[in-house]
């Protein structure tokens, strides 16, 4: 019994230390990075949607449309759908995030977490860093992958590191759209289910996979303003060669404008989600 | 409502509620409860399915804000000073569950380090708990691999690789099969034993009757009784006496002279009689009147009503589930 009321007593004088520091903010979302990590790991299926999936329609594509876009893409079908295909990576990369988020919830993991003191963003940074990285390991694959198959970068390492860099801003943005989702759905699955209604749409009405300029009018007015069209042309612009300003532009203001709307949207979906 | 405040003052409980409410739509899922587990006890709150202990201990755990009333966990506001408080406690539940996709020693050492422990300590002390738990062999097992128990025994774990001083167990055996619920119960006990305080939900009465000293049973949102076990046996139905007479024709004789001197008395199965034995000394008024009468008895016992009677006689369920 004196044991316990000490323990009381004690815990009492700590309470005053109150919130995290921010050395414990940064080492508990490490913790959560790694542990993200640690579930690829034990996981790779996880990593497939991003691996596999893209490297199964570069070769699709090149082999079975290639020839035939020959004439409409300057001769080399694989040069402008490799940054296209880096682009796509962002769309089931980043619904990854939501997922997993959701899966949290409905396992009770996320309730674990809230009853430690630990702090309340470390669930949220550990899920968008990890998705940041596997994203970057994806590229790494794919990107390898279609040297092999003859891709080659034309312009700079510089240049190519910076095209990722916009890809990556832009997946850092939807990543919070993919926060949100994953705290509103009920369930993993209908994360998934919202995920592509809204994804396939989207990636194959871009430039992704092929030029705009013979699609219709009206469906060329969403694809010029579609953000994965100016990933994709950004990629293509800095990896291959041509005018980048403006898709790198729109594709920056697009990824700023997703964050300020669902950054702050998905944390209070979060925090408010019991 | 019959409310026995439990712990005398307010410094010696662990956990305190006052008037706890917590609404769900238009229903109140809480309804104004009040408790005092004292530190150092094992407090069982009981009741069926859906009565309200899950929303008690989530509140509690600082994992949903009440709509009204106070509630404190060592003396802490579990809404003002959430963080302080969750430094104190522990969550094993239907609910709160470990990562399945990491190992049983990966999820210990995560907690661990976020218990700001250094890397090494983490470590020593995950290795620690699945040595307690009989986890083992399954540490590097993917969470995901283990049986019922092995996961039971591993949230436990997880609840207490901060060394809690208040522990809540929310349905903490249920589905597990009767030697994983002994084992499971035996560490509860030394849990108690070494002075942490636990507050755990349960359907069933057995193990409340196992575990707890003092009794809190919950009905849609209230409390319906509170006490120690044998005080909610008293308080229901007391102790009762049971004779049987050798001659079956004498049994009405019986009922009549029972029924005068206890207050009420019945005839039951297999020739027994039944009454409420309220003080001992009707024992004796029966026993004189009973020779008066040269009625021979052939059997003659006092019993009390079992505690899962009394759970069924307070909350009703029986006439839905049995």
């Amino acid at each position: 019994m004196s044991t316990a009321e000490a323990g009381l007593a004690r815990a009492r004088g700590a309470a005053a230390a109150g919130r995290v520091s921010p050395r414990e903010w940064l080492r508990h979302s490490g913790t959560m990075i790694r542990r993200n990590l640690l579930s690829i790991k034990a996981d790779p299926e996880e990593l497939v949607d991003v691996t596999i999936f893209p490297l199964i329609m570069t070769v699709l594509f090149t082999y079975v449309f290639g020839g035939a876009m020959k004439g409409s893409v300057n001769g080399n079908y694989l040069e402008f759908l490799v940054p296209g295909i880096l682009a796509q990576m962002l769309t089931f990369g980043t619904m990854y995030t939501g997922i997993k988020l959701s899966n949290d919830f409905s396992k009770g993991v996320i309730d674990r977490f809230r009853s430690l003191p630990i702090a309340r963003s470390a669930v949220l940074n550990g899920h968008i860093v990890a998705a940041m990285l596997r994203l970057l390991i994806a590229a790494a694959i794919t990107t390898g992958s279609a040297a092999v198959l003859g891709f080659r970068v034309h312009t700079s390492a510089p240049a190519f590191l910076a095209g990722l860099g916009v890809l990556m801003t832009l997946g850092l943005a939807i990543s919070w759209v993919a926060v949100y989702i994953g705290s509103i759905a009920k369930t993993p699955q209908a994360v998934q289910g919202v995920g592509q209604l809204v994804l396939f749409p989207m990636m194959f009405a871009s430039s992704i996979f092929a030029p705009t300029n013979t699609m219709p009018g009206w469906l060329q007015a969403f694809v010029k303003v579609n953000p994965l069209t100016t990933a994709a042309d950004s990629a293509r612009a800095l990896m291959i060669g041509g005018p980048a300003f403006h898709p790198v532009w729109v594709t920056l203001a697009w990824s700023a404008a997703l964050t300020v709307v669902f950054a702050p949207l998905a944390v209070r979906a979060y925090r408010r989600r019991s | 409502m019959t409310q026995t405040r439990v712990a005398a003052t307010k410094s010696e409980s662990a956990v305190s509620t006052r008037g706890l409410v917590k609404r769900f739509g238009g229903q109140r899922a809480v309804d104004g409860v009040d408790l005092d587990v004292p530190a150092g006890s094992v407090f069982g709150l009981l009741g069926p399915n859906g009565a309200g202990k899950t929303t008690i201990v989530r509140m509690l755990a600082t994992l949903l804000a009440p709509d009204g009333g106070t509630a404190e966990v060592g003396g802490l506001d579990v809404v003002r000073n959430a963080h302080a408080v969750r430094r104190l406690i522990g969550l094993t539940g239907q609910y709160a569950s470990v990562d399945e996709a990491l190992s049983g020693r990966e999820n210990l050492y995560m907690i661990g380090r976020l218990l700001d422990m250094p890397a090494k300590a983490a470590r020593a002390r995950a290795d620690e708990l699945l040595e307690t738990f009989g986890l083992t062999d399954a540490a590097r097992k993917r969470a995901k691999e283990y049986s019922g128990g092995m996961r039971r025994r591993l949230d436990l774990a997880a609840s207490l690789v901060g060394t809690p001083q208040v522990l809540f167990l929310d349905e903490p055996t249920t589905g597990l099969d009767p030697q994983r619920r002994n084992d499971l119960w035996g560490i509860v006990r030394e849990l108690a034993w070494n002075g942490t305080t636990v507050l755990l939900t349960t359907q069933y009465m057995e193990e409340a009757e196992a575990l707890t000293r003092h009794i809190a049973v919950m009905d849609r949102g209230r409390i319906i009784a509170s006490g120690s076990p044998d005080e909610l046996k008293h308080q229901v139905s007391g102790r009762r006496l049971r004779v049987r007479p050798v001659d079956a024709a004498d049994l009405p004789v019986l009922q009549g002279l029972m029924a005068e001197a206890l207050g009420a008395a019945r005839e039951e199965d297999l020739g027994y009689v039944t009454g409420p034995l309220a003080e001992d000394e009707k024992l004796n008024q029966v026993l004189r009147e009973v020779a008066a009468k040269e009625i021979a008895l052939a059997d003659l016992s006092t019993f009390t009503a079992s505690l899962d009677e009394v759970f069924i006689t307070l909350t009703g369920t029986g006439r839905e589930d049995h």
